[in-house]
């Protein structure tokens, strides 16, 4: 069973004396059970409509949401206690302390209070645990909405820019923290910006473009979707090289740091050395080339546009 | 989940702040009220005394109001009262069967206000913060999260007002028996006492269904405080005054003050033959009927609202 299912998602807005704005255009989705999930696209795409969809805070204009084998948002209730959740930024009473605040939370889901202390703990905000909201920075309140989330020992979680306004030792934490909740078993469905965050710990990830999914799956699978079609050569005359691997059929461009990105099926390595060799030009270096997600993601958003 | 909001409600600075406003406005008025009061029956005697003289002096001064002919007679409104006359109004004795209650249904008013307010902040500050996605996420039955912000705000509140009368009227004991008189606590000002404070809390409760409605329909503290002052405010007089006879009676002011009133009232009427008859009516069912129709009116509008409307 997958842990979050989406059929034909349709959502837009009704706006006074303006055409209905389109959110969510026919999205189709499936995030596998266990394991981080990324959930990519740019500002305005849709995500996070479609996460709101998922949680039962907006109602789809057409179309099905299921979470945890639960329709959303007719049959969410039977779930949510499964369930956490961050959309945006975390919000919270500012007048309350971040432990008074999750003592409310713990008291409305029926989870017990006992934890409250533990998972502050466990995001890093022990000792700010009695200190006012109001008090707390952007990466403090995430880390406040990280144990909101971690009170209710959730199978699914569901995180919209969790790791906005931290710090970089900040990030590593909440890094680590997502891999391990994944590797105990737990479903991540992550939404962010940070793509290379994202390529780092997620397993399969999404790209939406203009409310529809433009492609999907392991992250490997989707990064040679778009990649594995190119070597970086280095070698000493880097002109000549240049050349001779045109002579050969290997298209290639200069590289800013004195090598070649040569174009090439993954099995042609053997034939650019020779190539190479042929001409008495000895390489130094030739490996494939690494897509970033950022690269693809970049590439394909590009594209819809 | 009721539960957490009524910590939620309790722990919350506003209500705080109103509840020690509350005390504080009391116990000042009863400092106030115990120095300027007297425990001697005769202690205005020397300024009822005063007036009377200074008519004397103004009716034997020469010409002094001598418009006609006819002479001193044509005084305004007839001759001197006299000293036991004038005595009662210069009285300086507190007089604590007649005073409690009538500052209890004069009070009942503000604290209706103020309970408005504390409830449509309740709800109106988890809009504004967004914590309402937070909450919906942890309860997406909104039926369920409406009611358990309705049912903490109608007891903390109604509560609260009746306690806070009962606090008036025990601070103020003591002035009755050290700075005036305590004569006329019977049984029957005991029992109709107790009412105000009832009605008083179920006006407060009332002033809460408006105050969640409202910040429920506007998703916002200031909106709702904006409607619900910009009509006692603007709107409410404006009609009293413009369709008196027509709207008075379906207006919300006009039914609060008759709604404090004594529940039997009794009403002189004349036939068209001359004859007088007096006729006791229910003064405050019909205003009670009302008020709580339209609270539950708004409240329904509000459920209708929150249950249909995105969150986002």
């Amino acid at each position: 069973m997958n842990a979050i299912e989406v059929r034909e998602l349709h959502k837009s807005y009704r706006r006074r004396l303006r055409s209905a704005k389109v959110a969510v255009d026919g999205l189709d989705l499936e995030v596998p059970t266990g394991g981080v999930f990324g959930f990519l696209g740019p500002n305005g795409s849709g995500k996070t409509t479609t996460i709101r969809c998922l949680l039962g805070l907006v109602r789809p204009s057409a179309g099905e949401c299921s979470v945890l084998g639960a329709p959303t948002p007719n049959d969410f209730s039977e779930v949510v206690g499964r369930v956490g959740s961050i959309v945006e930024t975390p919000t919270f009473f500012a007048g309350f302390s971040g432990k008074r605040n999750l003592d409310l939370l713990a008291q409305i889901g029926g989870v017990s209070r006992s934890n409250v202390d533990a998972v502050l703990e466990r995001v890093g905000l022990g000792e700010a645990a009695d200190d006012r909201v109001r008090t707390y920075s952007l990466g403090m309140k995430q880390r406040l909405g990280l144990a909101a989330v971690l009170l209710k020992d959730p199978e699914l979680l569901v995180l919209d820019e969790p790791a906005n306004g931290l710090d970089p030792a900040g990030l590593k934490e909440v890094r680590d923290l997502l891999r391990s909740l994944a590797d105990e078993g737990r479903t991540v469905f992550l939404s962010s910006h940070l793509l290379n965050e994202v390529q780092m710990i997620c397993d399969s990830v999404a790209i939406l473009a203009h409310g529809r999914c433009i492609a999907q799956g392991p992250v490997q699978e989707v990064l040679h979707v778009r990649g594995g079609n190119a070597f970086v050569v280095r070698a000493p005359k880097v002109r000549d090289a240049k050349s001779a691997l045109a002579k050969a059929g290997f298209p290639s461009t200069f590289r800013g740091d004195q090598s070649l990105r040569v174009i090439g099926a993954p099995a042609s390595a053997g034939a650019i050395t020779k190539a190479l060799a042929d001409a008495h030009i000895y390489l130094t270096e030739l490996r494939p080339e690494e897509i970033s997600l950022e690269a693809v993601f970049l590439e394909l958003t590009g594209e819809e546009q | 989940m009721i539960f957490a909001e009524f910590r939620r409600l309790v722990s919350r600075r506003s209500f705080r702040l109103v509840a020690a406003f509350c005390v504080f406005g009391v116990l000042l008025g009863g400092v106030i009220l115990f120095f300027q009061s007297s425990h001697d029956p005769n202690s205005g005697l020397k300024q009822a005394q005063a007036m009377v003289a200074e008519c004397h002096a103004q009716v034997n001064a020469p010409n002094a109001l001598r418009k006609g002919p006819g002479g001193p007679s044509l005084l305004i409104g007839g001759p001197c009262p006299t000293v036991a006359d004038v005595l009662p109004g210069f009285d300086k004795r507190f007089r604590y069967a007649e005073s409690i209650p009538s500052a209890t249904r004069n009070i009942a008013l503000p604290l209706f206000l103020l309970a408005f307010a504390v409830a449509a902040s309740f709800v109106g500050a988890e809009w504004g913060t967004g914590m309402m996605t937070t909450t919906l996420t942890w309860e997406p039955r909104r039926g369920r999260v409406l009611l358990a912000k309705v049912i903490p705000a109608f007891v903390v509140l109604g509560t609260a007002v009746a306690v806070i009368l009962a606090f008036l009227a025990v601070v103020y004991f003591p002035i009755g028996v050290f700075r005036g008189t305590t004569a006329g606590m019977t049984g029957a000002f005991w029992q109709h006492l107790s009412g105000l404070w009832l009605r008083a809390g179920l006006l407060a409760v009332f002033g809460a269904a408006l105050g969640v409605g409202l910040a429920t329909l506007a998703r916002n503290t200031v909106a709702a405080l904006g409607i619900g002052f910009g009509y006692v405010a603007i709107f409410d007089p404006i009609l009293s005054h413009l369709w008196k006879a027509r709207f008075a009676p379906w207006l919300l002011m006009q039914n609060f003050m008759r709604a404090m009133r004594l529940p039997v009232e009794t009403v002189v009427r004349q036939s068209a033959f001359g004859r007088l008859t007096t006729e006791k009516i229910l003064s405050s069912t019909r205003p009670a009927i009302l008020l709580t129709i339209y609270g539950l009116a708004l409240l329904a509008a509000a459920y209708y609202t929150f249950r249909s409307r995105d969150v986002t």
